[in-house]
């Protein structure tokens, strides 16, 4: 166990980068902000982190905090800007802010590097205190999704024009969630590039939305543990494909428009499923009742 | 000037060759489509590998060639992933999104096979195809493709107005953007009429991602990506499902980006894009022209 550890040590790292990652999309979906901004604050958090140690020697902790606030005040400020947009036309705004940030990645050169993007940032993440920060991470979407607070996201996802009427208040919760997916978004990007010491414009365009996409798709939505789950499936697919060869990225898109097409809650909904099946059908007896009534 | 004015009309000719499919499927569908731009660059992978593997075959029976077979792409998108989920997923929220991811797995699965096949390099549609020369037309300096991407813009733009406008099939797509059920009352079959805004949507993005290739001397698997910038900016200038919208959209941002490279930074020619999405959004978020509901496409 120990030895599968240690050799696989750098895919568990990724995978729980990507987790993060994943928590920062499914934040804004799950109080219904069809935001795909969490790919641009990735960036954000990856570039701010990796630039202010790399080039301005700060040191790890205070950058990757610098970074995350950064994202945070911009998150709030794109929230405030995109406050009218719903559905589709959200979704669009923020890929098109996506594709920005990777835009301005590639051609500020002096603080990202241009298109090689940056490399050489010092590693400063063990993955003790990355486990730590999943935890921190995972036991705030617990806690945000407990008690009123849980009933509150559901009432946001599922119907806007109830929510105010009990008593919610809908834009300040949205601009809430866009801001905490902003902040995630950047954690994850920080983390990963004090990981693995490199940035490129290459890694947090329109790939980093596909794979924010796959974790959301193949965990599923309906819990936080959805992305934890998806991040670590996502993480080691290349691995499980490797039989495939250079077919390999094709089958990767498939299994996505497979997946959203036939299991659209996720692995998470699937064992849920699964789970009610086995208690429905257990006792025999109430069968048995069923059956007699005509 | 003028030169650079015929320069942002063939930049502007092919946004909007790529925008009004996205337009299109949006307004009528309500289907974001994020692997359009995945498909515009299926045209010029079509008509590549045509000729690499079928060579002599001229350019007039390529470039239509390709462009079915994008239509045929776009269909088979919408019968593998979209219909599936739209018989499958009731609410709309998640339908939307549903289908959202559906395209992005669709489009990195061209994109895959682009890159498979093209061995992740440029790749160029050599001169055996298509010979770009320079011409003079009005003292302006021009070359033949940026004629032809100009002309065909116009005639396949004109051509689909037209359609959604004075045909049956037209009218029974407008019918579709407004209500798909009772649509189906009407004796309109929803799904035909999808396919088809979906082959169209598909063959126009083909046909401009050929001549975009041939334009630019080669294309790259994820040529498509920047362009989605553009489009997004297009429709948001134009109104989603405007075709007119569109080609009013397609134009202003090709002229503006001209404007900038020309007399400020070449560099700041992306941001363009995203800084007129953002004004509009704040200032007009219905777009230039509002357009309730009932308008869209």
């Amino acid at each position: 166990m120990s030895s599968w550890l240690t050799e696989n040590e750098s895919l568990i790292q990724s995978a729980l980068v990507l987790a993060i990652f994943g928590y920062s999309l499914q934040v804004a979906m799950r109080a219904g902000v069809f935001s795909l901004a969490g790919a641009g604050f990735y960036a954000v958090g990856g570039y701010g982190a990796g630039a202010l140690t790399l080039k301005h020697g700060w040191a790890p902790l205070p950058a990757l905090l610098a970074a995350i606030l950064a994202a945070g005040v911009v998150g709030l400020v794109l929230s405030l800007i995109l406050g009218r947009l719903r559905s589709l036309y959200l979704a669009m705004a923020t890929v098109a802010f996506d594709l920005l940030i990777q835009v301005a990645a590639t051609q500020w050169k002096e603080e990202t590097g241009g298109p090689l993007g940056l490399y050489g940032v010092p590693v400063a993440v063990t993955t003790t205190s990355l486990i730590v920060a999943v935890a921190i991470a995972s036991a705030l979407l617990v806690w945000r999704e407990h008690g009123a607070s849980r009933r509150t996201l559901e009432a946001l996802r599922l119907d806007e024009e109830v929510a105010p009427v009990l008593g919610i208040d809908v834009r300040r919760r949205r601009h809430q969630a866009f801001v905490l997916s902003s902040m995630l978004g950047a954690l994850a990007g920080g983390l990963n590039v004090m990981l693995f010491t490199t940035i490129t414009p290459h890694e947090v365009g329109f790939n980093l939305i596909v794979s924010g996409l796959t974790i959301i798709v193949i965990g599923g939505i309906s819990s936080w543990v959805g992305a934890l789950v998806g991040a670590f499936i996502v993480t080691w697919l290349p691995e499980l494909l490797a039989f495939s060869g250079s077919w390999r990225p094709v089958i990767q898109g498939l299994i996505i428009v497979f997946a959203v097409v036939w299991f659209n809650d996720g692995l998470v909904g699937v064992a849920r499923r699964g789970w009610r099946w086995l208690r429905e059908h257990r006792p025999r007896a109430r069968s048995v009742v069923s059956e007699s009534v005509p | 000037m003028a030169q650079q004015l015929l320069n942002a009309i063939t930049l502007g000719s092919i946004y909007m060759l790529f925008a009004i499919g996205l337009s299109l499927s949006w307004g009528v569908l309500d289907i974001l489509n994020l692997a359009h731009g995945a498909i515009l660059m299926f045209g010029a992978l079509a008509v590549y590998l045509l000729a690499k593997h079928i060579g002599g075959v001229p350019f007039a029976i390529l470039l239509p060639v390709a462009m079915v077979l994008c239509g045929l792409v776009a269909v088979l998108l919408e019968r593998i992933a979209f219909r599936p989920i739209r018989r499958r997923v009731v609410d709309v929220h998640a339908r939307e999104l549903a289908m959202l991811i559906a395209s992005v797995g669709a489009g990195a699965t061209i994109v895959a096979i682009a890159e498979r096949s093209t061995n992740n390099q440029l790749a160029s549609i050599g001169p055996e195809v298509f010979n770009v020369t320079s011409t003079t037309i009005f003292g302006l300096h021009t070359t033949n493709i940026s004629l032809i991407i100009i002309v065909l813009a116009v005639v396949l733009t004109g051509a689909l107005a037209a359609f959604v406008k004075y045909t049956r099939y037209g009218r029974a797509l407008r019918a579709l953007a407004v209500d798909p059920y009772m649509c189906g009352l009407m004796g309109i079959s929803a799904d035909r009429m999808t396919a088809l805004t979906m082959f169209v949507s598909g063959a126009i993005a083909g046909g401009a991602g050929v001549l975009l290739a041939i334009e630019q001397g080669g294309f790259e698997a994820n040529m498509g990506e920047s362009l989605m910038l553009k489009a997004f900016a297009v429709i948001i200038l134009g109104g989603v499902g405007s075709i007119a919208g569109a080609a009013f959209g397609a134009f202003l941002l090709a002229i503006v980006e001209t404007a900038m490279v020309v007399y400020v930074d070449g560099s700041l020619q992306n941001g363009v894009a995203f800084v007129l999405i953002f004004l509009i959004l704040i200032v007009r978020p219905q777009g230039i022209f509002a357009r309730r509901g009932w308008q869209r496409a």
